[in-house]
């Protein structure tokens, strides 16, 4: 008569368990689902020696016993509760000799449940290309288990597998690791209070419900909550579990020190060589630096072909709109609120779509792992991750794919602290503002005969952008109360061709969130605006045409002329007009008159509006920079006297459009990107704060 | 007609207040056991 055991394989994720069990198994499988839950369960039956049969479960992929989904909880539930029917008799844990560390983790946890465990090393065709040598004798003897190496692929060691777990009897089943060192008070406590449980057991059944929702387990978990034992807070447990997995890195390390070496000059795959390269201290860097080059160039330059397009395809929509209807404040509202406000919004299509391209190439190709490698010990001073050097750079071009690009941040304080900083890079929307303000008050003259003035200005407002990032990185990292994940596992994935189909799906949903996320935001917004800039009170605004007409009689006006005045005045004498007129006494002390208080208000919208308002204010024919130039050169101060625009206010406002927030579009998707309109409110406060007293502490040490 | 267009450009300008403030005063509730991680922001 033949005997049954339950054989359980558990491993990480893209370890090859799958593989594994089909080598096992072959054709006798079958495939269902966990009871009440969506999460499949595969289960086969396996031949072992001396007419033992092997009835093998292939448990959902998990990095630890710490779950946090629906998946990695029911390997906890299997392993937890004696009563199942599929409580294992021995658990496979099935392990990639690449990521062995990583792996170990999970060993560890399951070896402490005191169940007998089998570590199976699976790729092991790969341990002589990449020059790799393990000294499984010694890793027996420290992990207290039996150790096979395999290959699934190539059906290699499959018997030695088979043999051991028919002799799953003599494993021995002591941990490896002594877990209550994390507090052996609090364990001393535990075992107290319930002596004839195993203590990490209830470790794990206290622990689970810090990082997944509630669900039921065996009674020993519905005895603990009834209990008199005092469970400890939610912060203290996800302290101790932070804590649990140091330990069990640190014992991981030790032994990895001892069995494991990688000879990585003599490691013959692409994989190794291209490593040498790509993550050399100076190749390395050189390359990343390349490639955000081409990133930079393509979200900045080649989308500026199909931007050009749909700005003039948009501004031809309003002039047809405008034209072919009734004439009327809602037509109006549509050819001059609605349809630009569209505009502003399908206009950053191109930039969002190159840039998670170029992501979505670097993540599938594996190099992103690469990036973070390198770059994560510098960024992380900062409060920063490797990853959000990738943000920072792009926010350059513009800041809008930039925050949507911090996805890929896992940490959220990282990724927070990210989001809030992107701003300050000199996005492409602030450099008509710079331009215009740089050639008015900086002169046009060499420098050491090499370096240009105005240039250098430029250049030095780029590197304060990217200075007072991370320095106000670094400022949120001690100020934020967010804690931070202390354990961080980096898995270095095999270079691979990207998909086509996984990059078009990221581009396409990146593209689609943003439009219909952000872009409700930025719709709604652009009408309130439009409607403060159009409507006012008084007869100032209702009779404009006839006062400006009366005011111009004596001189010779083109009709484009006399509309330009019209316009400004009506500008004037608008909503926006008196917000801008009401918060001259605060822009004053900066150097600035109503006129700048206006553009202020309205570049709200986009920065680069507060050329074109000027240019409306100033009632120029054309808003090319030459002719707002000459007359803004012409503006006297009307409280001190002199040009308005001098050294000392130009500075000022280059500091002002350096530090503040004028980006409902930012604004927007940092609502969308956070969920929460706290973190754009306190984005928009900081900065504006941060640029009144740059402003206002340059204009008066300039002045 | 331009009552029309002044009823229009009502309805387009309280739709646009009324929908921020919506957003603002009636944010959606997230179910937290769909993030598992405590720090995803979505809490």
């Amino acid at each position: 008569m033949s005997r049954s055991i339950n054989v359980a394989l558990i491993g990480n994720p893209n370890t090859g368990k799958t593989s594994l069990f089909n080598r096992l198994t072959g054709l006798n499988q079958k495939v269902g689902n966990y009871p009440g839950i969506t999460v499949e369960k595969k289960e086969g039956i396996c031949k072992l020696d001396r007419g033992l049969k092997a009835h093998i479960l292939d448990l959902p992929g998990t990095y630890s016993l710490n779950t946090s989904s629906l998946d990695e909880s029911v390997v906890v539930e299997t392993l937890l509760n004696k009563n199942s029917k599929d409580f294992p008799d021995v658990a496979v844990v099935v392990s990639d000799i690449e990521n062995l560390k990583r792996n170990l983790l999970l060993f560890t946890q399951i070896k402490d449940l005191e169940i007998p465990a089998i570590l199976a090393i699976n790729m092991a065709d790969r341990m002589q290309r990449k020059a790799i040598t393990l000294d499984i004798d010694l890793m027996e003897q420290e992990l207290n288990t039996k150790v096979v190496l395999l290959s699934a692929r190539k059906n290699q060691g499959i018997g030695d597998l088979k043999e051991a777990i028919s002799n799953y009897k003599i494993l021995k089943t002591e941990p490896c690791v002594n877990a209550s060192v994390i507090d052996p008070e609090y364990f001393a406590r535990l075992k107290k209070a319930y002596p004839n449980q195993l203590l990490y057991k209830l470790w794990l059944v206290i622990t689970q419900d810090v990082n997944f929702g509630k669900v039921e387990r065996d009674r020993d978990y519905e005895k603990l909550k009834t209990s008199s034992f005092t469970i400890k807070s939610e912060d203290d447990l996800k302290r101790l579990q932070h804590k649990e997995t140091v330990v069990r890195y640190q014992f991981i390390n030790g032994l990895l020190k001892q069995v494991l070496h990688v000879d990585t000059v003599h490691a013959k795959d692409l994989r190794s060589k291209l490593d040498r390269i790509l993550l050399h201290k100076v190749w390395g860097y050189l390359i990343f630096f390349l490639i955000l080059l081409l990133i930079f160039q393509a979200i900045y330059d080649w989308s500026s072909y199909p931007m050009d397009w749909i700005d003039e395809m948009f501004a031809s929509l309003s002039a047809v709109t405008a034209d072919s209807l009734p004439s009327g404040p809602f037509t109006s509202l549509l050819a001059e609120g609605i349809i630009p406000g569209l505009g502003g919004i399908v206009i950053f299509i191109p930039q969002i779509a190159f840039l998670f391209l170029f992501i979505a190439i670097l993540e599938e190709s594996g190099y992103m792992s690469r990036v973070v490698f390198l770059m994560d010990h510098i960024m992380k001073k900062f409060g920063l991750s490797g990853k959000s050097v990738v943000p920072l750079v792009s926010g350059t071009a513009c800041a809008i794919p930039a925050v949507m690009a911090t996805r890929n941040i896992e940490d959220w304080k990282e990724r927070l602290i990210t989001i809030l900083v992107v701003p300050f890079t000199t996005c492409s929307a602030r450099l008509p503002v710079y331009l215009i303000i740089i050639a008015l008050v900086i002169p046009d003259q060499d420098l050491w005969w090499i370096f240009n003035l105005q240039g250098l200005v430029l250049m030095l407002l780029y590197m304060l952008g990217f200075g007072v990032a991370i320095f106000s990185a670094w400022v949120l990292n001690k100020i934020l109360p967010i804690k931070r994940k202390t354990f961080f596992v980096m898995e270095m994935p095999a270079y691979k061709l990207p998909m086509f189909k996984n990059v078009v799906i990221t581009v396409i949903e990146k593209t689609k969130s943003f439009v219909l996320g952000a872009g409700k935001i930025i719709m709604a917004i652009s009408v309130v605006l439009w409607i403060l800039a159009s409507y006012g009170l008084g007869e100032q605004f209702t009779d404009a045409e006839q006062i400006v007409t009366e005011q111009y009689a004596g001189q010779d006006l083109t009709a484009k002329m006399l509309q330009q005045k019209i316009a400004s005045h009506k500008l004037e004498h608008s909503f926006i007009g008196y917000l801008g007129k009401g918060i001259e006494p605060a822009v004053r002390p900066l150097g600035y008159d109503w006129k700048i208080g206006i553009a202020i208000v309205s570049s709200f919208a986009a920065r680069e509006v507060f050329v074109g308002t000027l240019a409306t204010i100033y009632s120029v024919e054309n808003t090319e920079e030459e002719t707002i130039k000459n007359r803004m050169q012409a503006e006297t101060n009307p409280i001190l006297g002199g040009p308005l625009f001098n050294f000392a206010s130009g500075i000022s406002l280059l500091l002002f459009y350096a530090f503040a927030m004028q980006c409902m579009s930012t604004l927007a998707i940092v609502k969308r990107e956070t969920n929460s309109w706290k973190w754009p409110a306190i984005q928009f406060t900081a900065m504006t704060f941060m640029a009144y007293f740059a402003a206002l502490g340059a204009f008066q040490l300039l002045q | 007609m331009i009552y029309l267009q002044y009823s229009l450009l009502a309805a387009a300008v309280v739709g646009a207040i009324g929908w921020l403030f919506r957003k603002r005063l009636f944010p959606k509730k997230y179910n937290s056991n769909n993030c598992g991680d405590g720090d995803c922001g979505c809490h």
